[in-house]
């Protein structure tokens, strides 16, 4: 088992204590286990990517590299990759679109809501959590997981986790 | 403008000022309950209450709510541009003035649109969903703000239906048969299509119909 699919089972069982009297405390954490799950996921498989390149795929590295994810950048690109948006410079260059494939969005998407709702469930108190909410989130984060499984290799896949690290770099003003 | 300014005069001379984000756990406002917080006074009788108020800024209604709306700001403005300043407000004036009124708070539903862009959304998504209503789906509530990383966003409180055989799996499932149809459509009207969905079920609307807003 892998730290992601920990989590995912952590944050399951969270948000099943309790089931008539839910816990603040077990809602938040299990909605956080399940973006950060979502996170490690892709975070780890980046790494992974980078660390390939230059040769490397021992677990020191990797895990250093994963270190270097910023979590807001990841949402970025995230929602950016929604839109079928690229940066400038790996756009195509005829007048097609670029269309990001379906489980690659369902990714994104799960990714970008997960990051809103472990804030909102880390540090918005005012807003109660409900267990029928903490369970929907659980079940994004698992049909992202799956739909990872299918994507992953893919070159779109490839390039959404390079753009975590470069999108700056690759999105030039011409 | 004209649209944020007639929801915020109406919102504030009925006495409905809430913080935004409590949208999700807010009461419904009922006829009564709007009636009451209207009060007795009638300092919410002038121009004011309404003011901003442009037909052409409600062209995203239908035909019949726009319509009802004008005519019942048309209404109140005939009982409070009638009024004398140096008179007390009869019995009569107030009644006439409270029907419009409640018709107006009603329609602006301040307990499912947290803001005027969220009221301007969440009626279009409405549009675009009612020929796909799912059974399943009892109501929705919008707000719009800025998310944690500043990007502007459209939030959607989806309330689930508890009928008949009822579970985990059965609210999931149909979470996801709603989530299917509304996904692509808040998509499409939200701010660069970023649209945060949130699932609850019509009871936990009730376990906090006490929560202090």
């Amino acid at each position: 088992m892998s730290l992601a699919t920990d989590l995912l089972d952590q944050a399951d069982q969270l948000a099943k204590q309790g089931p008539k009297h839910p816990k603040q405390a077990n809602l938040r954490r299990a909605v956080s286990a399940a973006y950060y799950a979502l996170f490690h996921l892709l975070a780890e498989a980046a790494a992974r990517q980078f660390a390939a390149q230059c040769g490397r795929s021992d677990g020191v590295t990797v895990s250093r590299i994963t270190r270097s994810f910023a979590h807001a950048e990841m949402k970025k690109v995230s929602d950016k990759f929604v839109n079928s948006e690229l940066p400038t410079a790996l756009q195509p260059s005829t007048i097609d679109e670029y269309q990001v494939p379906n489980d690659l969005i369902l990714v994104a998407v799960a990714f970008g809501a997960l990051y809103q709702a472990r804030q909102d469930a880390d540090y918005d108190t005012g807003k109660p959590l409900t267990r029928p909410e903490a369970l929907k989130q659980i079940e994004k984060a698992k049909q992202a997981f799956a739909a990872w499984e299918r994507v992953k290799v893919t070159d779109d896949a490839r390039m959404y986790l390079a753009c975590f690290s470069l999108w700056d770099k690759w999105n030039i003003k011409r | 403008m004209a649209l944020e300014e007639f929801w915020r005069n109406v919102r504030r001379a009925a006495r409905l000022i809430r913080p935004p984000n409590v949208v999700a756990d807010s009461p419904r406002i009922s006829v009564d309950e709007i009636t009451e917080r209207l009060g007795t006074d009638d300092l919410w009788i002038t121009r004011g209450a309404v003011a901003g108020y442009v037909e052409a800024d409600f062209a995203f209604l239908s035909p019949e709510e726009r319509d009802r709306l004008t005519k019942a700001v048309a209404q109140f403005l005939i009982v409070a541009n009638g009024l004398d300043p140096r008179q007390k407000v009869t019995s009569a004036q107030f009644a006439q003035a409270l029907h419009p009124y409640v018709q107006i708070v009603e329609m602006l539903a301040f307990d499912r649109y947290g803001d005027a862009e969220a009221f301007r959304i969440g009626k279009v998504v409405e549009q675009k969903l009612a020929a796909n209503w799912s059974p399943y789906l009892d109501h929705l509530r919008f707000r719009t703000g800025l998310d944690s990383t500043d990007d502007p966003a459209l939030w959607v409180w989806v309330f689930v239906t508890e009928t008949g055989e009822y579970d985990d799996a059965t609210f999931l499932a149909r979470a996801d048969v709603i989530e299917d149809v509304l996904r692509p459509v808040a998509w499409s009207v939200a701010p660069e299509g970023r649209v945060y969905l949130h699932f609850r079920t019509t009871s936990d609307l009730l376990d906090t119909q006490g929560v202090p807003a």
